[in-house]
């Protein structure tokens, strides 16, 4: 029984009897794991894994493997077929009510990392790792290799450069090691590392999807943007590419170029989070100008908007059932900067390209009025997003921030996010429960003075609307801001503040009170 | 018979639009925030908007106490085909209801 809760399942049913491979069955009864991790492969490839988990497991409890080599099996076999969750679950349990086993914990680490439990993944590290598991795992790249990751998504930057050379010395020639090492290296700063591990990269991987897609980001961040949006190709190459994606896609043929689409009907599917839907929807004119037609799938919550500011354009939910007989290919958003030839001086409509509706417009116009005091700035603020990001503890701001802000500048705030603050301050409004969709928080945008966001959706809001806004963000962090100075190449509007070392948000709050002061004195002044 | 068709469809495409703007604009998704005043105090917003539109089309078209429940009809099996709940149907259908009902020409 305990399986179906590991497998997610909740309810226990009888499993079918499934006809394992001679081979599969002479491992179990041989309690041999090596070997059946071996001949697992091909059947997890091509059967429904849950219910033939549940029989796996029962067939090596009958073939009494020891409590050990189980939990190791069990914890292999979730993490292996994406039940991360219980693979995380299962050998937690195991290893606070047993001896530690690195296996057992490298497998805990792994399912956390993958699962974006991020916070619970370094509490794994912080809990375990004392000097006798650091050299139980002196000889694992891949312990190395996920540590770093561990330690650079929960903003561990000493500890995450440590594993990383860990892992570089142990495995310098693993397209893993070497594709983690090579961006953790560029989001560092350390360019003596990035350049000699990309260097390898590029002689000894040049085929390598995983590497080359990994690349991509650092050429674009190094404003390569036509290499960088070839390279970004790669992610279809990918062996999770389709995992995303609307299986109903690929019954047609995906545009490669601008050529397979112009004069066509394609299905444009929108990838990767919000923010980058509304960043590239900037494109949808020029679809329009050279498709036949197009419908445009993306997030719900945005839906409304762009059927207002691109009337007569087709917007449907992500996922939606289509009649591919009235479409010819399709693409995908982030493919469209390189179909369009995009470099960093020909970036479509940097300006705005979004109007807010005005039943919007009126509502959160009297909303504002209501609350707020006359004469003061209405400055819009978020300082946390979705934990589920891979990076949102580097980008997210602690609260004490915003309070920082709010002591030195005298205005009205407004909280642009839907989750709440922990209160405190009598000068934050939160409107969240009535931010129904991105209509609204576009509407409230447009009442704000300006907005001052770390880098989530409404950053992208907030430019695409043309809005006064200024960007807080990580040291070297996402390639669409560049990697220095104050503008960007896709908002006019967004003003960015980064982060001189890697963790020093106390420069950048500095930096936006510095601005605010500034420009309010201007307006108090009439200018 | 062919206009009273040609009418039932234009009633048919005003109710369904009537529901499909109050799904983009306070989706099924969002009904969890009307235990909170705020939630309530948005949907009120945008039925106020919706009401004027049923208002006007009620005066444009003349619909008779036939045509008021189908309107009603429509409109209510287009917000459970957005998947909005029982309760949120059945109160806003009711509140269609009663407002083409109340509401006398001038």
């Amino acid at each position: 029984m305990i399986f179906s809760k590991l497998l997610g399942g909740g309810l226990w049913r009888p499993a079918l009897s499934f006809p394992w491979p001679k081979e599969v069955l002479d491992a179990i009864a041989a309690r041999d794991s090596n070997r059946l991790r071996g001949e697992l492969g091909p059947v997890f490839k091509d059967n429904a894994q849950t219910e033939l988990l549940e029989q796996l497991f029962n067939r090596i409890r009958a073939a009494s493997w020891g409590k050990l080599e189980e939990a190791r099996f069990v914890a292999w076999a979730l993490f292996h077929t994406m039940h991360l969750e219980g693979a995380y679950r299962n050998s937690l349990d195991y290893l606070e009510k047993n001896e530690f086993d690195p296996e057992i914990f490298l497998h805990a680490c792994l399912a956390a990392y993958h699962a974006n439990r991020f916070i619970d993944a370094l509490a794994l590290l912080k809990r375990f790792l004392n000097d006798d598991v650091v050299e139980s795992f002196k000889d694992s790249w891949e312990f190395w290799v996920v540590s770093a990751l561990i330690y650079w998504a929960t903003a561990e930057y000493d500890d995450a450069k440590e594993a990383v050379l860990k892992a570089i010395a142990l495995r310098s020639d693993d397209p893993v090691t070497l594709g983690n090492a090579c961006t953790i290296a560029f989001e560092m700063g350390d360019m003596v590392i990035y350049e000699s591990l990309r260097n390898k990269i590029e002689s000894s991987y040049p085929e390598c999807a995983e590497l080359q897609y990994a690349m991509a980001f650092c050429d674009l961040a190094n404003d390569n943007y036509p290499a960088g949006f070839e390279r970004m190709e790669w992610r279809y190459k990918l062996i999770e590419a389709g995992k995303y994606m609307n299986s109903q896609l690929f019954s047609l043929p995906r545009c490669v170029s601008i050529n397979d689409f112009i004069g066509r009907r394609v299905v444009v599917t929108a990838e990767q989070g919000l923010g980058d839907t509304i960043m590239i929807s900037r494109y949808i004119p020029l679809l329009q100008e050279v498709t036949q037609h197009f419908v445009l799938q993306c997030q719900p919550e945005v839906i409304p908007l762009l059927a207002h500011c691109f009337p007569g354009v087709e917007v449907v939910p992500l996922g939606k059932k289509f009649d591919a007989t009235k479409f010819d290919a399709w693409v995908g958003t982030m493919s469209l900067p390189h179909m369009f030839g995009t470099n960093i001086d020909n970036v479509p409509a940097k300006g705005g390209y979004f109007s807010i509706p005005n039943d919007y417009h009126k509502y959160w116009g009297a909303r504002v009025a209501e609350v707020s005091r006359p004469g003061r700035p209405k400055i819009g603020v978020t300082w946390s997003g979705s934990p589920t990001h891979r990076a949102d503890r580097r980008r997210s701001i602690s609260f004490d921030k915003i309070r920082i802000l709010a002591s030195r500048i005298d205005a009205d705030f407004f909280s642009l996010q839907t989750a709440l603050s922990p209160g405190g301050l009598d000068n934050l409004y939160e409107f969240s429960d009535e931010l129904a969709t991105m209509g609204d928080t576009a509407g409230l945008i447009g009442q704000m003075d300006i907005v001052v966001s770390i880098d989530t959706s409404i950053i992208h809001l907030a430019g695409a609307i043309g809005h006064p806004t200024l960007l807080m963000l990580p040291y070297r962090y996402e390639w669409r801001w560049g990697l220095f100075g104050e503008s960007n190449h896709w908002y006019e509007s967004v003003k960015v503040m980064r982060q001189s070392t890697y963790g020093d948000w106390d420069s950048v709050i500095d930096s936006v009170v510095e601005i605010l002061l500034s420009r309010f004195s201007m307006l108090a002044n009439g200018d | 018979m062919v206009i009273e068709l040609f009418f039932s469809n234009k009633i048919k495409v005003f109710a369904e639009g009537v529901a499909d703007k109050i799904s983009l604009q306070f989706p099924s998704a969002q009904e969890n925030k009307l235990g909170s005043k705020g939630g309530q105090r948005r949907l009120e917003a945008i039925l106020e908007t919706v009401m004027e539109d049923i208002e006007r089309f009620r005066c444009e078209e003349n619909i008779g106490w036939f045509g008021k429940a189908r309107l009603a009809n429509f409109f209510k099996w287009r917000l459970i085909e957005h998947g909005y709940s029982e309760g949120f149907v059945e109160a806003l259908t009711k509140g269609v209801v009663h407002y083409l009902s109340i509401k006398r020409d001038s």
